[in-house]
């Protein structure tokens, strides 16, 4: 019991009072009435050292969070010069969205000139283009998603990577990306977008609390 | 518990018919880094940009000419434009919503030393909308007095009003 009932007030974050039992304590952080920091919450990392065409995150927490942070880091195709592509799933995984995507994005890079990307009617989103198997050569970089739990909503998608592609060149891209069509999205796959690599590498995905 | 975004604050305005939204007391002498992003924001009957300006220590808007603000519009067709503003009244161009209908808007802006009196204050934004073919920004933004400010002051580029906006700031520790 404690010194003052955990019931006997309203426990919320940034706002505990009372003194609190473990049990009590454990209690509420499962309730997110606890005062913790550290928003960026892990929902699931796979670090994939053996080869496989697509990566699958099935279970999102797509009811939890707005706005979800991926991140793909050192990631190899185990075939030359491939691109790195995120679809979007609304029914669990069982099959991903292959059109309705909307791309614009900067490429900076070392050695030609910068371009750019539009297309409104993309078979996939970007992380990461003509990734290669040769020394030193891989991808790396994050995005932003936003409203995927929202069925009332597009999904959107802003992303910043830096690789040294296949050339070698180092490349970084900077856009934005969109799902048009409104769904509840609850699941993401990584891979190339005709399964035509496979890959390793570490990707994770987090949900933020409290956006 | 090894993550160190730390949760701050969040607004949600849902007056209708207003030039601004203020995000007061979000800065303090804890952080030096800021993570901000807006999840909503809707207009109330014409398209319009997401604005921002500084708020000072004492709480008021600051309205000098000393924001920059290049900015880079992202399109799916045609070519991506450029937008150069030097010394304006606010950080302008933070992203487009069209006049009725949206369908979700993104933002996200990291916010470099904004309480720290004797340095400016950085920004820089990567933005997605659904609004025909002008589907994102990215821009970086400069305040350039060495001033200690406190919060955020969302606005228009210049003309017309908002609805809805839902924004949420964390200290990286």
């Amino acid at each position: 019991m404690s010194y003052i009932p955990k019931d006997a007030v309203t426990q919320s974050f940034q706002s505990n009072k009372g003194v609190l039992t473990p049990n009590q304590i454990i209690e509420l952080v499962n309730e997110n009435k606890f005062t913790m920091y550290g928003q960026l919450e892990l929902i699931q990392t796979q670090e994939i050292t053996s080869a496989q065409t697509y990566i699958d995150f099935t279970n999102i927490k797509e009811d939890e969070y707005n706005v979800h942070f991926i991140t793909w880091n050192n990631v190899h195709p185990q075939t030359d010069s491939k691109t790195l592509t995120l679809r979007l799933s609304d029914d669990g995984g069982t099959s991903y969205e292959s059109a309705n995507y909307e791309v614009a994005f900067i490429n900076i890079n070392a050695s030609a000139s910068f371009n750019a990307t539009g297309s409104s009617s993309n078979t996939f989103m970007y992380c990461s283009t003509s990734v290669g198997t040769g020394t030193g050569e891989c991808a790396n970089g994050y995005a932003y998603l936003y409203h995927l739990g929202d069925g009332g909503k597009e999904s959107f998608n802003t992303f910043q990577n830096s690789d040294l592609q296949a050339a070698p060149t180092l490349q970084t891209f900077v856009g934005s990306q969109i799902y048009n069509q409104t769904s509840t999205i609850n699941a993401l796959r990584f891979g190339t977008s005709d399964g035509s690599s496979t890959w390793t590498g570490d990707f994770s995905v987090y949900g933020l609390r409290f956006a | 518990m090894a993550s160190n975004l730390e949760f701050i604050s969040s607004i949600k305005n849902t007056t209708t018919n207003v030039s601004t939204v203020s995000f007061d007391n979000i800065f303090s002498d804890k952080y030096d880094v800021y993570y901000l992003t807006v999840t909503s924001f809707e207009t109330n009957t014409n398209a319009e940009e997401l604005a921002f300006r500084l708020i000072d220590s004492s709480g008021s808007a600051l309205t000098g000419s000393n924001y920059t603000s290049p900015s880079y519009t992202l399109q799916t067709g045609g070519s991506f434009s450029e937008v150069r503003d030097v010394n304006q009244d606010k950080w302008r161009y933070g992203g487009y919503q069209p006049a009725s209908g949206s369908t979700g808007f993104g933002l996200s802006m990291y916010i470099y030393s904004p309480f720290d009196s004797s340095t400016y204050t950085f920004a820089e934004l990567q933005s997605v909308q659904s609004a025909n073919q002008y589907i994102g920004r990215t821009n970086i933004y400069s305040y350039g007095v060495a001033e200690s400010t406190r919060g955020i002051i969302f606005t228009n580029n210049g003309n017309f009003n908002m609805d809805i906006l839902k924004a949420s700031v964390y200290g990286i520790a």
